[in-house]
């Protein structure tokens, strides 16, 4: 029976595209083929901080529908901060009344006798965020970028994205971050260390001007706080002291000192977004595969399990149950025997619903 | 009395839940609609596919498998109607709980009166309500302007004022919503207004251009008993709309489908009336349904019908919601063995983050089945809210009595041991009295409910038939006693005269066992003060039906109190883990 687990991304050389959108539509500035760098402003943007409204029939002292011919500034304009947006000349021109607006930003819309003014105060530039090419521009939004290289797909990020250099810090795949380990000499750098457990480093990696974190795992309990810190923090596999699996250590530890591309956009399941570390790689002549997805459970191929005492351990299915059977707590489900990847005399019996397909 | 015209055709159904996509086929056999087979398949509703139908033509091939019928044609479509020679289906009922989250925003006139129940309209759907804007709120225009801006609603849900009554408030509101639409970028809002009816065109005169306007009747047309039924139909259409434009293969389903793919909690809300009204009806009926990113919960008394989704609260995708919704220790208090709060703590994120997973062993097994009772007890409290004041319980935080509990979602479908899942639904029910225990083994009642509209002999042939797994009868004693002391005995005597006796003691869980399909009498002698669901110290003898469990007395008392202290209550949760047949 056809059975289609989730696949996740652990690739040593692969195409890889994304999708870089700008949140709000906008100008971009780049045009297809083109070669971009990771700080190269692929498309920018004004994010509207915030509206007022203003009372133009009421401060003019006129009906609701007569503001028409009073509006100096139309929909959509541009305004500064006090510039005019109405003015009325009152009988006999003796005086004359001003509608000003209050912001640096925009006249929205008019109506009812009222303007909506969107202030601008976030000018948002869109960077490509690794070096590649420019496959395809949707306008007003974004481009496509493609690049060749390592990606390592993961289960949580806060949110942020930056580019720089990776450093290896630790002992292993499931060592924890120590305080001791932050030395200046990684200033600047994308930190990788097997596990995040507590805040005590928190201080230092500020001190240091760290620019990225890569964990095996953390505790969820840190969540919020590292939510608040000023770079991205990327989980690729789990939630307590577990770190790294085997695969996603040895592809991170094995590209110490290159450049990686952090994002912590959290995952979509709508669009399979997923946050990720991507390590630019030159390619062979002839380019690799493209990330695949979606492929069936089989023998042979090569999972993670995702739960249970063998939680992110790498192997390879051996045999598939077609029937439902019995675990020792009493569930009912299909079964795969799995071979542990560098353990030859380990194979567990683990649910279909417990794996996914490594790619 | 009039004859129910229906058609002896073979009804497939399908629906589409956030991590599973799952099809049964319902046929006739010698003269009686039958259940046939069910199957299921991970849904393909986000990527890499982004199209329902794919993982829809995965569960078919193994229903397929199963039954050995044919359903889908060389290019892998849905043979519908069917051919003579068996191929295909003649009709499709489809219905959905996964894709689409609709962020709404709640716009009405006062918050206890339109507001309440512009929330009630939006609970019964697959909506997260973002923000609401009623004439109490302080806040400036602009600042409402950009507070709808910042919630990005898919839908917007507008009431207010008696037919004929107030328009003047409501309609500045809708010039406020106007503006803020008009700036929402991207696809447009939707609108769905159920206040006074009078307002209507005036409403699509100043909303027209920046939402797509749906109308329902007026929520409260008079100050009398709202009508909230063509609302909660509407709304379903909205989200039929959503789906069909934000994930592929929705529309070709929804044409196989007659049009429509219905929400799941709709159909399984018709589908607990239909237990109500004709299986069960004397009290009430209560059905449960704990998926991977939602959790309903609909309840019927005496025709009523309150149905409640918690959109974003399941035991997969969105479970770490509910430590937001309930302190930890809540959680804690149903683990039977020491873990820090850690611990726990990353169990829940790591369950979010795989939430396509199954324990996989004892330990891990308690610490899902913790998640199950204390994401059902939060839902529970929060769709009591919406029952009236006369469905009260004998005490305010007990639950009235009921006929009927029926279980739906993969927790319970593959549920260990029968009797683990009693207890599991006990705990987090904690129903009174006399009730009976059923499991959606093949998630069935999101079909059936959505078949009913068609063909309701259909559903009550099936329902008759055993496709629904009988748990068993739970007779739950509310009283004083102390821990060990009978405080319930009697006989069960089945229809061949062989009687069986039991004792229920204080503070115990006791199976007595009484297979599925055989009945009997059941004779209750509770000791005085202590009630069995006919009066304190009544004594009582009822036709009882077997379960998978057989009879399960729960003498733990209302409310179940969990000892504070650790050591204590995890000997208490084992105890009865074991006692019910559970694993050690």
């Amino acid at each position: 029976m056809v059975y289609v687990p989730p696949t996740v991304h652990v690739n040593l050389l692969a195409t890889i595209r994304r999708d870089r959108f700008l949140p709000v539509p906008g100008e971009v500035l780049v045009q297809i083929q083109q070669h971009v760098e990771a700080n190269t402003v692929i498309a920018q943007t004004i994010i509207p901080d915030s509206h007022s409204i203003k009372q133009v029939a009421q401060e003019l002292g006129v009906p609701p529908d007569k503001i028409g011919p009073f509006m100096v500034k139309q929909d959509g304009e541009a305004v500064k901060k006090d510039e005019p947006i109405a003015v009325r000349k009152t009988t006999f021109g003796l005086s004359t009344i001003t509608v000003r607006s209050n912001v640096d930003g925009a006249l929205v819309i008019t109506g009812d006798g009222k303007a909506l003014l969107a202030a601008y105060t976030k000018n948002f530039e869109l960077r490509s965020g690794f070096p590649g090419i420019v496959q395809n521009v949707v306008d007003g939004l974004g481009a496509v970028i493609e690049t060749t290289g390592a990606v390592v797909e993961g289960i949580w990020g806060n949110g942020k994205q930056d580019y720089s250099v990776m450093r290896a810090v630790g002992a292993g795949p499931a060592d924890p971050l120590k305080l001791e380990q932050l030395e200046m000499g990684l200033r600047g750098n994308i930190i990788v260390a097997g596990a995040l457990l507590d805040t005590t480093a928190f201080k230092r990696m500020d001190e240091v001007a760290i620019r990225g974190l890569i964990v095996g795992s953390m505790r969820a309990e840190l969540m919020s706080a590292v939510q608040k810190l000023s770079f991205p923090v990327l989980v690729t596999d789990g939630f307590g002291d577990g770190g790294f699996s085997t695969v996603a250590y040895a592809l991170l530890s094995g590209n110490n000192g290159r450049e990686v591309w952090v994002d912590g956009t959290p995952a979509d399941r709508h669009t399979g977004t997923r946050p990720e570390a991507i390590v630019p790689l030159p390619g062979p002549n002839t380019p690799p595969p493209n990330l695949a997805s979606g492929d069936s459970l089989a023998v042979g191929k090569r999972v993670r399990i995702a739960r249970g005492v063998a939680q992110s351990r790498i192997g390879t299915v051996s045999a598939l149950n077609d029937k439902a059977m019995t675990l020792p707590n009493g569930l009912r489900t299909r079964l795969a025997t799995i071979e542990i990847e560098n353990d030859p005399n380990n194979r567990v019996m683990v649910p279909v619903a417990n794996l996914e397909i490594l790619e | 009395m009039a004859e129910v015209a229906f058609s002896s055709d073979s009804i497939l159904t399908v629906d589409f839940g956030t991590a599973t996509t799952r099809v049964a086929l319902l046929d006739v056999v010698e003269g009686l609609y039958r259940f046939v087979a069910a199957a299921e398949a991970p849904s393909t509703l986000g990527a890499p596919y982004r199209d329902a139908s794919e993982g829809m033509r995965h569960a078919l091939r193994q229903l397929q498998d199963i039954t050995g019928r044919g359903f889908l044609d060389e290019n892998a479509k849905l043979v519908l109607p069917a051919t003579q020679d068996g191929f295909g289906v003649d009709s499709l009922v489809a219905t959905a709980s996964g894709g689409v989250l609709a962020r709404a925003v709640l716009v009405g006139l006062l918050p206890d009166v339109s507001m309440e129940l512009a929330r009630r309209i939006a609970e019964s759907g697959y909506t997260t309500v973002m923000d609401t804007i009623n004439l109490t709120d302080r806040r400036r225009e602009e600042k409402q302007i950009d507070a709808i801006l910042n919630a990005k609603p898919h839908v917007i849900i507008m009431a207010g004022g008696t037919d004929g009554g107030a328009s003047h408030a409501l309609l500045q509101i809708a010039d406020t919503v106007s503006t803020a639409c008009f700036l929402l970028p991207g696809a447009k809002a939707h609108l769905l207004y159920v206040g006074n009816a009078e307002l209507r065109d005036k409403i699509t005169e100043k909303l027209g251009n920046a939402t797509v306007v749906h109308f329902a009747p007026n929520i409260m047309p008079q100050l009398s008993e709202p009508m909230l039924a063509p609302a909660r139909l509407e709304l379903a259409r909205v989200f039929d709309d959503l789906r069909v434009t934000r994930i592929g293969g929705f529309g070709e389903i929804a044409h196989w489908a007659g049009g429509r793919i219905l929400p799941t909690a709709q159909t399984e809300a018709q589908f607990i009336r239909f237990l109500n009204n004709t299986a069960f009806g004397k009290r009430g009926v209560v059905g449960i349904n704990l998926g991977s990113a939602a959790t309903s919960v609909t309840a019927v008394f005496k025709d009523d019908v309150r149905s409640n989704v918690c959109a974003d609260l399941g035991i997969g995708v969105h479970v770490e919601k509910l430590l937001t919704l309930s302190p930890l220790d809540q959680l804690k208090r149903w683990v039977p063995f020491e873990i820090s709060d850690s611990e726990l703590r990353d169990f829940v994120y790591t369950k979010g983050a795989y939430p396509h997973t199954l324990p996989a062993d004892t330990r891990d097994l308690h610490l899902e089945y913790a998640l199950a009772r204390q994401i059902i007890r939060v839902a529970l409290s929060k769709a009591r809210h919406n029952w009236p004041l006369q469905w009260a319980g004998p005490r305010p935080e007990v639950l009235p009595t009921l006929d009927v509990i029926m279980a739906g979602g993969a927790t319970f479908a593959r549920g260990p041991q029968p009797g683990v899942t009693a207890l599991l639904l006990l705990d987090a029910l904690q129903p009174i009295g006399i009730t009976r225990l059923l499991v959606d083994q093949y998630h069935l009642a999101a079909g059936l409910g959505g078949a009913a509209y068609l063909n309701p002999l259909a559903v009550s042939q099936i329902f008759g038939t055993g496709a629904f797994l009988e748990l068993g009868t739970a007779v739950s004693l509310m009283g004083r006693a102390r821990a060990g002391e009978v405080v319930c005995s009697g006989k069960v005597v089945d229809e061949a005269g062989t009687e069986t006796a039991y004792e229920a003691r204080a503070g115990e869980m006791t199976l007595v066992p009484f297979p599925v399909g055989r009945k009997g009498k059941l004779s209750l002698k509770p000791k005085a003060g202590v009630n069995a669901g006919f009066g304190a110290g009544r004594t009582h003898t009822l036709d009882v039906v077997g379960g998978a469990a057989g009879i399960v007395f729960d003498a733990r008392g209302r409310l179940l109190n969990l000892p504070a202290a650790a050591e204590k209550r995890f000997e208490l949760l084992k105890k009865w883990h074991t006692s019910v047949g559970g694993s050690a």
